[in-house]
């Protein structure tokens, strides 16, 4: 069964990153079968256990689903990398470690004293995978930045909504840029797994959100003389496509690869506002057009393709929680652990790795080094 | 281990990486789809190919009959020949060859494929299957196109202006998202040092990228629909500005504001605002058509509040930060933004693969 083992099983990653971008990245590698180590402090918790509003219980902090489907399949340890004792031991285990992912405001690892150098004078082939708004260079890189503050700077917004009216952002729900860079950055990071095989050397990865969504913009760039603009639903490379309303409210998106430029638009919108959903969708697909009704959270849930998506999966406990973007025939990754409690492996990770004892441990959790409770 | 020394030999690695070129150099990969492929499929495939020829990879992308169709489809450039700049980006720096008198690819010596579902699967290289809805969804095989994808993922759901009519990602996100994904589950089929074969399903790949649509029924209230419009786009005097902000900023924006009537209890908390938006907004927007959207960023960064400027992508060809850090790259289609990272403070490979053009059919 060993040869049958995921990618990256014998990887270990040193998990610093938070909401979406850092701790997604580092979600695909435990995906890939990576030993992640999701590192909090009890002075500061991920911000994604706070996102949400709900009625704060005795373990609020544990309850987040937003936290929860972006961090299962990892491991949690709670580790004040403010105190001398924490970041020496944080410093220990990056010894032992593979990766590093961190996403934190740029200037936080620094003064941590956990910049790049000071990584890689504890482990010269690690590889660090810095991912932030802007880069960690230039005269933006401390700019305050959420994903669709990078859709409006990167050139995305400016492309997205009406011909006529303003541009539209993906908003809080979405949040595009921080998604994407998960993929991008954990593809980076593999890249650089394969690289380090190759010549032994750690490797500093400089990852910039803004970038990569302009870069996914990247053929509007090259059409220089004839600057983009927005087109609303339309799409040049397809020969006709809208979203129109049906008479039940529902919006229907159909697009067509061949039909003619000439197709009458307001004629189908008629006969499209005319018709409850499911009868236009029907239309249209004896029609020729590639189409579906525009779904929500609900809708996808019923959808009898949902059951069979990769995107989604189950926790052993039966919990609905985030799945893959692709998936292995031989291999097929699986959430195995569900999403760990603040701190709820701090004892295991520092007595395997580090061989902590118990008297140890507890004087660290006297001293506030370790913890399982935000505190402050 | 096998073919991992392959590609090693082929790179002439030495121990502290000596003459290598990209982290990926000597590694070889292929893209091929049918003629037939759909557009997002084929988008994908190219996507994935791309990063990995930015990385240094030796790609090959073997054309149907006819030519890949990217080459027909637009944007185009403007100079005298008119190519597509869509194949162009993509393209830069791959070769590529006809399909006709291919009788094996893994003739060619891939250590990868990335292929559509209608090619066959190579015996020895690890394989990355693009399709638009993977394997295993019997009950999905009608036609699809990158719109519907969005519709069916909820993406569409949550992009509109209130109420209204949703709006798509614009250029070909759903390709790309899922391009993103393929490349990973390349690379990292090359680190298990053993075939594999992966599936990318364009509506999974953006469906995990809009995962908070399936976790939003288990949230608490507001609600997704009524959030709509609280991060929008508001009018600058010279375009506009991407107001973003958080329950922590709100405080700062009525000072950056500076309107007394923001400190009423109707927009004291986030629920609160956006039961009152219409209001909140009518209040909002003359401050902001009164200033230049460069002068608003300089003013909202001093506050630390996170809105943006949307540039247009004539204001990013002069954007002081993409300059500082050499993202765009002058090349003969055009200027073109580089792979976006920093690879041991340098873009990998020099950006020489970006700076390339691919040849076409007849020139190989």
């Amino acid at each position: 069964m060993t040869d049958l083992a995921l990618p990256l099983k014998n990887i270990r990653v040193l998990d610093l990153g938070i909401i979406t971008a850092g701790a997604a990245t580092s979600a695909l590698l435990a995906d890939l079968g990576a030993d992640v180590i999701k590192v909090e402090a009890p002075n500061y918790i991920d911000p994604f256990r706070v996102w949400v509003d709900f009625e704060k219980k005795d373990d609020w902090w544990n309850s987040s689903p937003y936290f929860n489907f972006t961090n299962r399949n990892k491991r949690s340890l709670c580790l004040d990398l403010k105190q001398t004792a924490g970041r020496d031991i944080f410093l220990r285990l990056v010894a032992l470690s593979d990766v590093l992912v961190e996403n934190f405001r740029r200037g936080v690892m620094d003064r941590l004293g956990l910049g790049v150098d000071a990584l890689r004078a504890a482990n010269p082939k690690l590889i660090v995978a810095a991912i932030s708004s802007q880069g960690e260079t230039g005269p933006e890189r401390d700019v305050s930045s959420f994903g669709s503050t990078l859709e409006a700077t990167s050139g995305m917004a400016h492309l997205a909504g009406p011909v006529d009216g303003p541009p539209v952002l993906t908003g809080r729900d979405l949040n595009y840029p921080d998604q994407v860079v998960a993929l991008f950055a954990a593809g980076m990071i593999a890249a650089a797994l394969l690289s380090r095989r190759r010549t032994g050397a750690g490797v500093h990865l400089d990852i910039s959100q803004r970038e990569l969504t302009s870069f996914l913009l990247g053929e509007q760039f090259l059409s220089d003389g004839a600057m983009p603009s927005r087109e609303g639903n339309a799409d040049r490379c397809t020969a006709f496509q809208m979203i129109a309303r049906a008479a039940d409210g529902t919006w229907i998106a159909l697009s067509s690869a061949t039909a003619d430029r000439s197709v009458d638009e307001r004629a189908l919108r008629r006969t499209i506002a005319e018709l409850p959903a499911d009868q236009a969708l029907a239309r249209l697909k004896a029609d020729g057009f590639a189409c579906s009704a525009v779904l929500d959270g609900e809708d996808i849930r019923r959808a009898p393709w949902f059951a069979h998506s990769n995107a989604f999966a189950s926790t052993s406990d039966g919990q609905s929680t985030k799945g893959f973007p692709f998936q292995f025939r031989e291999t097929p990754m699986r959430v195995l652990r569900p999403t760990p409690a603040l701190g709820q492996d701090t004892a295991s990770v520092l007595g395997e790795l580090l061989n902590l004892s118990e008297s140890e441990l507890a004087s660290l959790a006297s001293d506030g080094v370790i913890g399982d409770r935000p505190v402050g | 281990m096998h073919l991992d020394s392959q590609r090693q030999a082929r790179a002439g690695g030495t121990a502290n990486g000596t003459g290598v070129r990209g982290p990926l150099e000597g590694t070889r990969i292929i893209e091929a789809a049918d003629a037939a492929a759909p557009l997002h499929v084929r988008l994908a495939i190219a996507m994935a190919g791309k990063i990995a020829c930015e990385l240094g990879a030796e790609v090959t992308v073997v054309e149907p009959s006819g030519g890949d169709p990217i080459r027909r489809l637009p944007p185009f450039q403007q100079g005298l020949d008119k190519r597509s700049a869509l194949f162009e980006f993509l393209n830069g720096g791959k070769r590529a060859i006809p399909a006709h008198g291919l009788s094996n690819r893994d003739d060619l010596g891939a250590d990868a494929v990335l292929i559509d579902e209608s090619v066959r699967l190579p015996d020895h290289a690890s394989a990355v299957v693009v399709s638009t809805f993977g394997p295993h969804q019997p009950d999905l095989r009608e036609p699809a196109s990158e719109l519907t994808i969005m519709a069916m993922s909820g993406v569409l759901h949550l992009i509109s202006q209130q109420a209204g009519e949703p709006f798509r990602l614009p250029g070909h996100q759903p390709s790309y998202a899922a391009g993103l994904a393929a490349f990973l589950a390349m690379t990292a089929g090359l680190l298990a040092q053993r075939r594999t074969v992966a599936d990318v399903s364009v509506l999974d790949a953006l469906l995990w990228v809009n995962w908070k649509i399936a976790c939003g029924p288990l949230l608490a209230p507001p609600a997704r629909d009524r959030s709509i419009g609280e991060w929008q786009a508001v009018a600058a005097s010279d375009g506009y500005v991407a107001l973003v902000y958080m329950d922590r900023d709100w405080p700062a924006l009525i000072d950056l504001v500076g309107d007394v009537r923001l400190r009423e209890p109707r927009f004291a908390t986030r629920q609160a605002r956006l039961e009152n938006l219409d209001a909140l907004m009518d209040l909002l927007r003359p401050w902001f058509a009164a200033r230049r959207k460069a002068d608003i960023y300089r003013e909202a960064q001093s506050r630390h509040i996170p809105l943006g400027p949307v540039w247009t992508i004539s204001d990013l060809l002069r954007d002081a930060q993409y300059i500082e850090r050499d993202f765009l790259a002058a090349t003969p289609a055009g200027i073109m933004p580089r792979l976006p990272v920093m690879w041991n403070g340098r873009r990998p490979n020099n950006g020489e693969s970006t700076r390339q053009r691919i040849g076409s059919v007849l020139d190989d």
